[in-house]
């Protein structure tokens, strides 16, 4: 994995970061991706229902894709902490802290679980656009083929033509 | 205002400290200072100016500051102080009281080995139980309080007063009434105003863009375009629902021709399957989509395992808030007490440093816990429930498939039965088959463009709420603007009539004192102060003799000027402006006059001035001028001073 700024160890007194932010240059993938497209007789579901999920999954990707990217000087904000469920983001973000970091201080540490999670789905987004939306085709079928790149889902070609 | 006291330490002829308490008396508020030529009472009058208004004073009176430190003290050798210190009440700044003030300015000159000097100076102002201030500030205050182009109407040296009185001086005569019955105060409001009113109407041409008016037609356009688009929609269902209608009714036809009535039964079965698949097939990708959006949950299987591994290795001891307990209260868990070097003790402390802290803790268990849900829950599960929701599918298309392959069968053997209508009736089916999906298609397209439209329109709402804004803004600052000016013009209208009214008020107070004041008196008709504020006196014959007047009359005429604007100031002004009135300092008061003006005068100045203070020499006052003074005079002083130590002294004799 590459080393990077997990943020500051010694700013935990201080009001956490409560912003996710991606490089402004990926902004316009999130929005396509959540946005429905006409086709001639009817509407396409989006392939996304929510920006924190692409953000979700471009984590795992980047992960499994080992691409930790730092994030550029222009950024965007795209939702807040608030948005996480507690029962399943939160968990995986942490745990993927702690992976990252092995250190168990980082569970406190919002500003650097955030940091890593940030850099990791910088990583991963590329190629979600790349499968997902610049590939011809239905994007939700897309979708399902992107999955299948990876280990639980690759059983499943077997099963799909 | 009244000067209560000065103080003078090594300033000018003075050596160490004098001091001087001035008449304050209502009735005895005359103060004498005598003192013959070189004396020292100019250096009284200098140190009572340089105390208020600093080195420009002395700069344009005496010369360099330096000269203002006693020479005998310099001559003492080291650092040399010299310093005036003014104590004086005032009334204008709290209503209800007066307050007093205690001005020092000093001035500090270090002679050189090298034969050069260091001079600084430092002025301060403390009010009385309230406040201090330095420099800047003190002067600024000082300034407020008796601004020094007025106080030169009220302290000055009376040989050099006639001023007012010479030819050409009207510009003196007008700044004076200006400044001290403050006419330039509303003229000051008058121009800020003008301002105002001129910053305003900068504002407004900010404000009204005038982009309005276009923003409203293209939002209008855009409107009668949006109307258009719904009336195409209306329309093009109008001939959906045709169509579908026509369809019904040759289907009814089709089942009364002899023999097709099953062909027909079928065909509506089958559409009416592949319109329930239409639907289904909508639910699997919305489950599909569902499943995929958790997706990242199994991709995530490594980080899970391993954030597993490293919260299993956590120690799960005994928390620390606990362990910080027992070393407080020195006990043990099992409740006996322990001290401080027993192997209890120990090991109560090398839990603790191995424990994490409590909030810690607490996350690392939760966190642990979610984990293995996830693992367990999740990992697997939704793999699984996506290759289901993909397998119904793909069995739904398959039906699908099977499906129409059966409709272009039926329709194959429509078009081919043996019947000329059952042929016509499909072909014509056949076409409004084709006609439904191309109109819905037209359909969602346009409902698409009413959507970008709506949206178009939203926005230009907006600019056209803020263009709104802006100019209801934009209009307000017009009636601000024209009330500034206007209020301007009318305050232009007050300060003419004010001047007017203060240059006619000064004109007959003059006319009346100068006649009081000059021996012959009757001589002179009448004093005017014309609009060009030109003083002129008329003798009886009408004459301007102004230019005639012997140095004394003109003196007097100047005295009866000041006199004049000095009793204005305090009774006659708008009240807003009424000042307080100041007290009245002459340096050489008496000097060129002729024994029956300083009668006259001394007789009438105590009633005009509430506080006067009078510096003469010794042949200046006395016989019946002195006598005028006898009953008002509160203080009196005569300077010494003393040839051999070149110093002067204060002495008091009243």
């Amino acid at each position: 994995m590459l080393s990077n700024t997990d943020g500051d160890k010694n700013q935990q007194s201080r009001r956490p970061r409560d912003r996710i932010r991606i490089d402004k240059i990926h902004h316009p993938t999130y929005i396509a991706l959540t946005k429905p497209t006409e086709n001639e007789n009817h509407q396409d579901l989006s392939p996304f229902e929510s920006m924190k999920n692409i953000f979700m999954l471009a984590i795992f990707i980047g992960y499994n894709e080992e691409k930790r990217i730092p994030l550029g000087k222009d950024k965007e904000m795209i939702f807040a902490w608030a948005r996480f469920s507690p029962e399943e983001d939160v968990p995986l973000l942490r745990a993927l802290a702690l992976t990252e970091t092995e250190d168990v201080e980082v569970l406190t540490d919002q500003d650097r679980i955030l940091t890593i999670a940030e850099e990791y789905a910088n990583g991963g987004i590329t190629e979600i656009r790349k499968q997902v939306e610049d590939m011809p085709g239905d994007r939700i079928t897309n979708l399902v083929d992107l999955l299948r790149n990876w280990y639980p889902y690759n059983r499943l070609v077997s099963t799909v033509s | 205002m009244k000067i209560n006291s000065i103080e003078l330490k090594n300033f000018r002829p003075y050596y160490g400290k004098h001091t001087i308490n001035f008449a304050t008396d209502d009735e005895r508020h005359v103060t004498v200072i005598q003192g013959v030529n070189g004396a020292g009472k100019t250096s009284l009058f200098t140190a009572l100016n340089w105390c208020l208004y600093g080195d420009g004073f002395v700069k344009r009176n005496i010369g360099h500051i330096g000269e203002l430190v006693n020479r005998r003290a310099l001559a003492d050798g080291g650092m040399v102080e010299a310093s005036v210190e003014l104590r004086f009440t005032y009334q204008g700044i709290f209503s209800d009281r007066e307050v007093e003030f205690c001005a020092k300015r000093e001035i500090q000159r270090d002679l050189r080995l090298d034969g050069t000097a260091r001079t600084t100076t430092q002025l301060s102002l403390e009010i009385t139980n309230w406040r201090e201030f330095q420099d800047t500030e003190a002067s600024n205050w000082i300034q407020a309080i008796i601004p020094e182009n007025v106080s030169v109407h009220f302290f000055f040296d009376g040989e050099k007063i006639d001023n007012f009185t010479r030819p050409n001086r009207e510009t003196e005569v007008e700044s004076a009434i200006r400044n001290v019955l403050k006419v330039e105060e509303v003229e000051r409001g008058m121009r800020h105003l003008e301002d105002v009113a001129s910053e305003y109407q900068r504002q407004v041409s900010r404000h009204a863009s005038g982009k309005l008016k276009p923003l409203l037609e293209v939002r209008e356009t855009k409107k009668s375009l949006r109307s258009k688009l719904s009336k195409d929609i209306g329309l093009l269902q109008e001939e959906v629902k045709l169509a579908k209608k026509q369809k019904q009714d040759i289907d009814a036809r089709l089942e009364d021709i002899k023999g097709l009535r099953k062909l027909i039964d079928e065909r509506k079965a089958i559409e009416s399957e592949l319109r329930q698949f239409k639907d289904q097939k909508v639910e699997y990708q919305e489950q599909t989509r569902s499943l995929a959006n958790q997706g990242f949950i199994p991709l995530a299987k490594p980080v899970l395992d391993k954030g597993l591994e490293i919260l299993r290795e956590i120690p799960t001891g005994l928390p620390d808030t606990l362990l910080n307990e027992l070393l407080d209260k020195r006990q043990c868990l099992c409740g006996r007490p322990i001290h401080d070097q027993s192997s209890e003790m120990k090991a109560i402390k090398n839990l603790l440093n191995q424990s994490i802290s409590t909030n810690l803790g607490h996350i690392a268990q939760e966190t642990h816990g979610d984990l293995k849900h996830l693992v367990r829950a999740h990992v697997e599960k939704i793999p699984n429930d996506l290759k289901s929701v993909l397998s119904e599918e793909e069995k739904l298309e398959q039906n699908v498939r099977t499906n129409k392959s059966r409709l272009e069968e039926i329709e194959q053997a429509l078009e081919n039965f043996d019947h000329d209508e059952a042929n016509n009736l499909e072909k014509r089916r056949k076409e409004y088959e084709q006609s439904i999906p191309k109109l819905e298609g037209e359909i969602n397209q346009i409902k698409g463009r009413i959507q970008e439209i709506d949206m178009e329109i939203a926005k230009l709402s907006q600019k056209i709420n803020a263009e709104k804004d802006s100019n209801a803004k934009a209009e307000e600052l017009k009636r601000y603007s024209k009330l500034a000016d206007d209020s301007a013009k009318a305050m232009g209208k007050i300060y003419e009539l004010f001047a007017e009214n203060m240059r006619g008020h000064v004109q007959s107070e003059t006319e009346q004192i100068f006649k009081e004041l000059v021996w012959n008196g009757d001589h002179f008709r009448e004093v005017l102060l014309n609009k060009n504020y030109e003083l002129q006196v008329i003798d009886e014959s009408g004459e301007d003799v102004l230019p005639e007047l012997s140095a004394g009359q003109r003196q007097v005429l100047s005295l009866a000027f000041i006199a004049a604007m000095a009793k204005i100031a305090v009774h006659e002004t708008i009240p807003q402006l009424t000042e307080e009135p100041f007290p009245i300092v002459m340096d050489t008061a008496f000097g060129r006059l002729s024994r029956k003006h300083r009668e006259n005068i001394t007789r009438i100045i105590p009633n005009i001035a509430n506080q006067l203070v009078l510096f003469v020499t010794d042949e200046e006052l006395q016989g019946q001028a002195k006598a005028n003074l006898a009953s008002r005079i509160g203080a009196e002083y005569e300077l010494e001073f003393d040839r051999e130590l070149k110093t002067s002294k204060i002495k008091e004799i009243w």
